[in-house]
């Protein structure tokens, strides 16, 4: 069966600068470089990395808002078209930030009709009061408007939004952004109970670890706009072979005073976009750097269900 | 009148509906009361003109410069015409230009200040010289220009105007539009597939109308002054129409004469102005969240 989102070589870049720059041929800058991956119907993936490592771009690519986009990006077996109608339809973007992204004149059953509005669809009778259901809000909040709603409930709304017009492939940047820890795993649950009753494929983005692990079937890692490591969630977690990935799971807290952890450090600061590291991309900041990472770019590995770029992978056990 | 609502007053008329709260603050400050109540009287003046038994235009040269008496309230001008009802046919003229000119103002600066804000590059900078461009120019200057070129009317008063107020529009609306372009709800309309109308005129326009409508207030008596001004000039509307330029104009060439035409056509250009600036700045202060506790 072929994979509900299938992305190849994908390049994302946006215009920086003005005349002089277009002149010199350097009026593009590269946030996204050849990522590839398959989403499969009912999956959940997660995009992993640090603020600037290209996975809000990559997400906005993929949903078609913004950036000039090359590679190829095939949904449902075929080129998508970012640009048309039926890919507004198809994907639904849930953002970050729940309470701005709600439109602040309208109640919030104006908002869960805009979907049908904007499309000419026949809105269908109680509609806002089944999509308010769907997410566990009363149907009383219909008549309140986005200022009235509290982070949890906002978020919900923004969720029942997207789901308003049955997408295939559900985008949440953030989710959790800014909620309290008791509604953010509300808010995961609800996401996943609607995934395995809808048969939604998610694409989340977090830096939360601890999400990826409840709720991920896939994580893929990125660091400078590169997948540096991509598989299943749990042998990732068990066993990452890429250091930057082995940085970032050490660097996640638990909850367990008997456990004894290594952290594995970073020296220095994320490098520029506009200057790339030769070679290897992370050797800048890689503790077990070698002559060959500066000169030559490793490629992609495989070890089981993960794919990883790294010329001197990790041991299983630096992490366990 | 007390000048401030208490807390708990304010609470109540708060929660049903936002714009009554505000109708009720702004009645209960007395400066907008004040305003309110000049523009309500300047307004049934110009319904009532009609009523009046005179005739605005016609000449009576056997009664030129009466003195105010029970026939003719304000006197009579340099032609005998009544006074009192060029005054009130004045006001027809007055509201509908003032309020007609500051209405297409705001439209014209809405259109140009969306697709400045919202248009690629190249459309902004280009509309934003044309804007600059256009205030560079002093009023009576264009004023002068354009109805040497058109020739003196209504309609060529209302141009000059939209063409001087315009463009602060414009620009106001420009700013707040690229304030807003990013916002994420905008981006989360197009994600569903809004167009470009949709979210111009659905969720960017009443995210930046309030202070728009708060400057349009306090531009009307602006545009009475350049309507009498105009008028005054003999730029603007034609003799015999009463404007209350056109009669202040008579009065000041009659000044030995009769008192009364600088009368009837000053004082009402005074009350206009005043009301309309005292209900701008009650708007304002309405509006104001900072202001708002007081």
């Amino acid at each position: 069966m072929t994979p509900l989102l299938s992305v190849r070589n994908l390049d994302v870049s946006y215009p920086v600068g003005g005349l002089m720059a277009k002149l010199r041929g350097a009026d593009q800058l590269q946030i996204v470089a050849g990522v590839s991956f398959d989403l499969a119907r009912g999956e959940t993936m997660a995009l992993v990395g640090e603020s600037g490592s290209g996975k809000t771009t990559l997400a906005r690519a993929i949903a078609g808002l913004g950036g000039l986009v090359s590679g190829e990006i095939r949904f449902d077996g075929a080129p998508l078209n970012t640009s048309g109608r039926q890919i507004r339809r198809d994907i639904a973007f849930i953002f970050q930030d729940a309470v701005s992204s709600l439109s602040p004149r309208l109640t919030v059953r104006a908002l869960l009709r805009e979907p049908f509005a904007i499309h000419g669809i026949q809105y269908p009778e109680g509609e806002v009061e089944r999509l308010l259901r769907l997410v566990g809000l009363p149907a009383t909040i219909a008549e309140r408007r986005p200022h009235e709603l509290s982070g949890g409930q906002a978020r919900r709304v923004g969720v029942a939004r997207a789901l308003a017009l049955k997408p295939r492939l559900v985008i949440a940047d953030e989710p959790t952004a800014g909620l309290d820890v008791s509604v953010q795993s509300e808010v995961l649950n609800l996401l996943n109970d609607l995934r395995t009753r809808l048969g939604l494929s998610l694409l989340i983005i977090t830096h939360n670890l601890n999400i990826v692990r409840h709720i991920a079937d896939r994580m893929a890692i990125m660091y400078l706009g590169r997948f540096v490591e991509t598989g299943d969630t749990a042998p990732v977690f068990a066993h990452p072979h890429h250091p930057y990935t082995a940085a970032l799971l050490s660097a996640n807290p638990i909850i367990d005073p008997e456990a004894r952890k290594t952290r594995l450090y970073l020296k220095g600061e994320v490098p520029g976009l506009v200057r790339r590291p030769k070679g290897c991309e992370f050797h800048s900041r890689c503790p077990f750097v070698q002559d060959l990472c500066r000169s030559t770019p490793p490629s992609l590995r495989e070890d089981g269900p993960v794919s990883y770029t790294c010329h001197f992978p990790m041991e299983a056990s630096v992490n366990a | 009148m007390s000048s401030a609502v208490d807390p708990a007053t304010a609470a109540v008329v708060k929660k049903p509906r936002k714009a009554r709260g505000a109708m009720r603050r702004l009645v209960s400050d007395p400066l907008g009361a004040l305003g309110l109540g000049l523009i309500v009287v300047t307004v049934l003046a110009a319904l009532a003109a009609g009523l009046l038994p005179h005739d605005p235009v016609k000449l009576n040269p056997m009664v030129r410069f009466a003195a105010p008496g029970a026939e003719h309230w304000l006197g009579t001008d340099n032609l005998g015409r009544d006074l009192f009802t060029r005054m009130l046919y004045g006001a027809r003229i007055a509201l509908v230009i003032s309020i007609g000119a500051t209405v297409a103002s705001l439209l014209v600066g809405l259109l140009f200040g969306v697709l400045a804000g919202f248009g690629p590059r190249w459309l902004d900078s280009i509309l934003l010289l044309l804007m600059d461009a256009m205030k560079s120019v002093p009023t009576v200057m264009l004023a002068l220009v354009l109805i040497t070129w058109t020739g003196p009317s209504l309609w060529a008063v209302v141009l000059v105007v939209v063409l001087v107020n315009g463009p602060t529009y414009a620009r106001i609306v420009r700013t707040q539009v690229l304030a807003l372009r990013n916002a994420e709800f905008i981006e989360a309309e197009r994600a569903l597939g809004a167009g470009f109308l949709r979210v111009a005129s659905l969720h960017v326009v009443p995210n930046i109308i309030g202070p728009l409508l708060i400057l349009a207030a306090m531009d009307i008596p602006i545009v009475v002054g350049i309507e009498a001004g105009l008028s005054f000039l003999g730029l603007g509307v034609r003799p015999p129409t009463p404007s209350w330029g056109t009669i202040l104009f008579d009065g000041f060439s009659y000044i030995r004469d009769s008192i009364w035409m600088v009368v009837a056509g000053g004082l009402p250009i005074v009350i206009t102005a005043l009301g309309f600036t005292f209900l701008g700045e009650a708007l304002r202060d309405t509006f104001d969240p900072k202001l708002a506790k007081r």
